[in-house]
Parts: structure tokens; C-alpha cells; sequence
């Protein structure tokens, strides 16, 4: 064994002086010869590593926070989601329950610029994919901060589409999102409140019999988080009160079950529904791929 | 490469996904029902990734849970066991103190623990350690890696033959680093240690001493700090590991075992291959090493 490095007084220095007269050399000595007998160094490394008393633990995933009116964090590159759903008839489909399901990813950065967010999804189950379309989204973080965030959207929704239904309305719409922790010195939950809002045409537009898309109208709404994985959220789509109750119930999965509630007063012609939800989102890039 | 490899295949396995949305068949008229227009005209509308989770920031942080059976996290930070159990984890480190591998950080863990970091900050286990300084009475922290940042800058290799006082950010008294030709000069409470450098490591080891003041560690600590300095490790890694092991053997709670044994880990996590072997040899890796293993072994698995 190499001894401690050398440390005596220096003769120009008082008692309490310490003096390095050499740095001391490789020592040979008191490692487990397992330590260092394997050949890789990965190997090596991590013969020398310490468990650890503790672990990071990621923070539940995030509840939905928008009760179907839209959310101005849009998809970046590398955030892929997928999500189904079923939804009551109200005044359609003589009652029959319908479901649907759609996909995206995003593309850009939304912080350092832009990022663009392209999803497509069929409409109905019962009649498999006889239906659907494909939204484009452009969103970018104005405030990107750790006690506050605020982002800026605009849409294309249904600017390509197929099916027997006929033809959808070409929908637009420009939005606003504003979040911030309401605990921000919390070790476990900071509680998150959203507010979106923005104009658009068609259905976020008050309803019209005719010439819908030529509508102009305004939505908004607030959610907070009441537990790291359950939110409230309610507000106005346009034409319709609506409200959402969002589950994450699994920590280590990125799923959100919604429960939405949308015309909560019968508004429209097509009444009152209940949709349930499912949705997966998560980024790839991450280390914690799930 | 392997994990460069992934982040090109996992998007293509949502193509088949993808693809599955443009297949149109044409069947009866159908009745859209998902949230996008459910109940058609209802205006319930919610497109796209707004109902997933990567809708709504997540401003809560990682929370650091315990991996070992009687070892608790308070929601401060503090990492505890039972006072019977503290008292052995001290005695283990104290044995192991005597030891012949671990003789050169005796003085260093008997010492009285650092007296400008609080002890119930954290180093996080899975990232660069981010332990905060507290200065003056407690009015203010700032993180180990403001700190270097700062004194970075103040040190380059046009300061040599330069003289500088650093602060300790708890108490005030000062201490100074001195970088004359070949060596470097600490000074600290009336404790001097004098530094053999090269002229490639002059700087980085300079900038060590002077964290090292402002964290409060003892000259001791700092002499046996700058070997692991001098042997590739970074300035705020050492620090971070020599804050945690003065006094470990006095300590009153199990956080600065905790924060120790992660800031070895990360210096071994960030040594290069080709530099494991020489690290493994550090006589003060060494004893940092087995006054760590001796309080985690007490803790049991």
C-alpha cells in the first residue's frame, strides 16, 4: 500500500502548515481483486459503484386538463400519443354508443421554435374507420419556466378527411394556454391550474344549420389538479358547456382515462353526451420510454 | 449507439398505427363519436394530444424515495434511520476510519461536519449532484454548480502568481488560495496546505480549493480531495464528495452517507474508460470508498 500523501510542516510556515511534497502515486492495494480482475471497463465501473440509499422517482403522469376544448402544448418531436374512445349518442345514433380512436406525433420544438403536431384519427368504431380525418397543429412555449407556462396555437383540423359522412367543415382555430404550479415549493405535488382559450370556426362557433364554417366563436377553460393523478377541468367549447374528470392511474405509465361530459345543458341538437377516453402519450426520447 | 439505434426504431412502430388510419374502406354511412365531435354538433371538441398526458406540464419534481428498508426520506430531504441504527452506521464508519485503506480520510470523517451546507440537501442519485451551499445566516443557497460556475471565471491560467480570499458561505471567515509557480497555496482557519500542481491541472485544482472554502471543508479535506481533482475527477463532484464525508463519522442523520455515496458514484459514472483503473488506485477513492461501504453495509440491503 502506497501511503496517505505526505504532509509535514514547512520550514517557512507555522505549525498548523501542511505541505504536499508529492502527490501521492497510483495506489495497488485495498480494492476487491474482483474490482478490478474483469477486462471491461464498464465492468470495472461498476464493481466500484455504491447501491445507493435512494431513488429518483419520476412524478405521476400529468391529467388532462382540458375538457375537450384544446390545449396549446402541442406534441413535440419525439411525444407520440394514441387514444380511444367511446361516446353516448344524445340525440343521435339512436342511442347506439359509438366509439373512435386516433394517433400523432410531433415534430420541432416547441421552446427553442415551433413545433408541429400531426394526428389522424377514425370516427367511428361500429363502423370501422368508415371515417375519419387528419388535424396539423403549430404550437410554441411563450414562457417556458419551471413556476410558469404559457403556449400558443393554431390549428388545421380536418384538412384531410375520407368517409361516407360527408364532407366536415374546414376548422380553425387559435389558441392560448397558461399553466402554473399552485404548491411550486412542493417536494411531491405541486398542483397544477390550466386555462385555455381561443377563437375558432365551426363547431367552436355557436351552432348554425348552415354555412357553419363561416362561425365564428370563443372557448376557454380551467382545471386544476386535485391529486397528482386525478384532475377537474370544465369550460365552454364554443357551443356547449362541457366538464372532464382525468385519471392517471398507473405512476410508471403515461395512460389517462377521461370521463367528459359535453353540452352539459342540452344546447345543441345533438344534445348531451358522455364520452370515456383512454389516452397514451409519451416521448421517445427519454430514457423512460414506457 | 445501441440507445441511438432505438430512438430511430421506436418512432417506426407506430407507423403500422399510422398506416392503419389511411385504409378506407367504404362502409355505411357512419356517425362520427369520437371526442373530437361527439354527439356530432355538440361541440365537443378535443383534438388531438390535448386529452394525453403530455398535455399539461408537469411541474412536480422527482421525488427521491428510499431503496433500503428502515431508512426513511422526510419530505424535506433528510434521510434517516432509527437512532440505534444511526449510532452503528457511525460506529461502522469509525471502524472502518482505522482502517489501513481508509487512514487517509480519518481525520477528515471524525471531523465536525461542513458547516455551510445543511444537512438536508440532497444529491440527487440519477444526475449531476445538486447540492445547495447556504450562505450568510441562512438568508440565501445557491447550488454547488452556480458556485463552481462562478469561480470558474475567476480562475484561469492567466491567475497564476495570483491570490484570492474565499468566503465560507456559513460562517464568513475567509481562507485564501494562492497559485504560485508549481504549487497552490490554501489557507484555511490558520491551516495551511500546500498543493504540488501541474500546469495542466493548476487551475481546476485551484478552482477545488476555493469551492471547497466556501463549502467549509477543512484543509485536510481538501488535501486529500485534490488527488481525485488531479486524477480527472471535476471540482463540484470532489467537493460535493468531501462536504458529505466530513464528519460521516459524527453524522445525525444518514444524508450525508446518502449524498456521499452518490457523488462517488458520479465520479465514477463520469471517469472515462480508460480511467477506471487509475481511479479504482486513488488512495483517496480508496477510502472514500470503504468509509462509504462500511456505513451502507451497516444499513443493510
Amino acid at each position: 500500500m502506497v501511503p496517505a500523501p505526505t504532509q509535514s510542516a514547512s520550514p517557512s510556515e507555522s505549525p498548523t502548515t501542511l505541505f504536499l511534497l508529492a502527490q501521492a502515486p497510483a495506489q495497488s492495494q485495498a480494492l476487491p481483486p474482483a474490482a478490478l480482475s474483469t477486462p471491461a471497463a464498464g465492468a470495472n465501473r461498476e464493481s466500484l459503484r455504491i447501491p445507493p440509499l435512494t431513488k429518483s422517482r419520476k412524478p405521476w403522469p400529468a391529467p388532462s386538463l382540458s375538457p375537450g376544448v384544446p390545449s396549446s402544448f402541442v406534441a413535440n418531436w419525439g411525444d407520440v400519443f394514441i387514444g380511444a374512445s367511446a361516446a353516448t349518442a344524445g340525440k343521435q345514433r339512436d342511442g347506439t354508443v359509438d366509439g373512435a380512436f386516433s394517433a400523432g406525433f410531433g415534430i420541432g420544438d416547441s421552446a427553442k421554435a415551433v413545433a408541429l403536431e400531426l394526428s389522424g384519427g377514425c370516427g367511428s368504431v361500429n363502423n370501422f374507420c368508415a371515417n375519419g380525418s387528419f388535424d396539423v397543429r403549430l404550437g410554441r412555449l411563450l414562457i417556458n419556466r419551471s413556476s410558469s407556462r404559457l403556449a400558443i396555437s393554431a390549428a388545421w383540423q380536418n384538412f384531410a378527411q375520407w368517409g361516407t359522412e360527408g364532407k366536415q367543415d374546414n376548422m380553425f382555430y387559435g389558441g392560448l394556454t397558461y399553466a402554473l404550479p399552485l404548491n411550486p415549493n412542493s417536494k411531491d405535488f405541486t398542483q397544477s391550474l390550466q386555462l385555455n382559450a381561443g377563437v375558432g370556426n365551426s363547431r367552436y362557433a355557436p351552432f348554425s344549420a348552415t354555412d357553419s364554417q363561416s362561425k365564428i366563436g370563443g372557448f376557454g377553460s380551467v382545471g386544476v389538479e386535485l391529486t397528482p393523478f386525478m384532475g377537474v377541468s370544465a369550460g365552454w367549447s364554443g357551443r356547449g358547456a362541457n366538464a372532464q374528470l382525468s385519471f392517471t392511474p398507473f405512476r410508471n405509465v403515461p395512460i389517462s382515462l377521461n370521463l367528459l361530459g359535453a353540452d352539459l345543458f342540452n344546447q345543441t341538437p345533438s344534445g348531451t353526451v358522455g364520452v370515456l377516453s383512454v389516452s397514451w402519450g409519451t416521448n421517445f426520447r427519454t430514457a423512460s420510454f414506457d | 449507439m445501441a440507445s441511438s439505434i432505438q430512438r430511430y426504431i421506436k418512432p417506426l412502430l407506430l407507423l403500422p398505427a399510422l398506416c392503419g388510419l389511411l385504409w378506407l374502406p367504404q362502409l355505411a354511412t357512419a356517425q362520427i363519436a369520437s371526442p373530437t365531435n361527439a354527439g356530432g354538433n355538440a361541440g365537443n371538441n378535443s383534438p388531438g394530444s390535448s386529452e394525453s398526458p403530455i398535455s399539461t406540464p408537469n411541474f412536480s419534481p422527482v421525488q427521491t424515495v428510499s431503496t433500503v428498508p428502515g431508512v426513511t426520506v422526510a419530505t424535506d430531504g433528510t434521510i434517516s434511520v432509527a437512532p440505534a441504527v444511526q449510532v452503528t452506521a457511525n460506529n461502522a464508519v469509525s471502524a472502518a476510519a482505522s482502517s489501513a485503506e481508509a487512514s487517509p480520510l480519518a481525520p477528515v470523517s471524525g471531523a465536525t461536519e461542513s458547516a455551510a451546507v445543511s444537512a438536508t440537501e440532497l444529491v440527487s442519485p440519477d444526475q449531476l449532484p445538486e447540492l445547495s451551499l447556504t450562505s450568510g445566516a441562512g438568508q440565501s443557497t445557491q447550488t454547488f454548480l452556480t458556485l463552481a460556475t462562478e469561480i470558474s471565471k475567476e480562475f484561469t491560467a492567466g491567475s497564476i502568481g495570483g491570490n484570492f480570499t474565499v468566503t465560507n458561505l456559513r460562517t464568513g471567515n475567509t481562507g485564501t488560495v494562492v497559485l504560485a509557480q508549481g504549487s497552490i497555496v490554501v489557507t484555511v482557519a490558520g491551516s495551511e496546505v500546500v498543493i504540488p500542481v501541474t500546469s495542466q491541472n493548476q487551475v481546476v485544482v485551484a478552482q477545488f480549493a476555493a469551492i471547497a472554502i466556501a463549502a467549509g471543508l477543512s484543509t485536510q479535506a481538501i488535501a486529500a480531495g485534490q488527488q481525485l481533482v488531479a486524477a480527472g475527477a471535476t471540482p463540484i463532484q470532489v467537493s460535493q464528495l468531501m462536504v458529505s464525508l466530513q464528519g460521516l463519522a459524527t453524522a445525525t442523520t444518514v444524508t450525508p452517507l446518502s449524498n456521499g455515496i452518490n457523488a462517488l458514484n458520479a465520479i465514477i459514472n463520469n471517469t472515462p474508460d480508460a480511467g477506471v483503473v487509475a481511479l479504482a488506485n486513488n488512495s483517496t477513492f480508496i477510502a472514500a470508498r470503504a468509509l462509504l461501504i462500511a456505513g451502507r453495509n451497516s444499513l443493510g440491503s
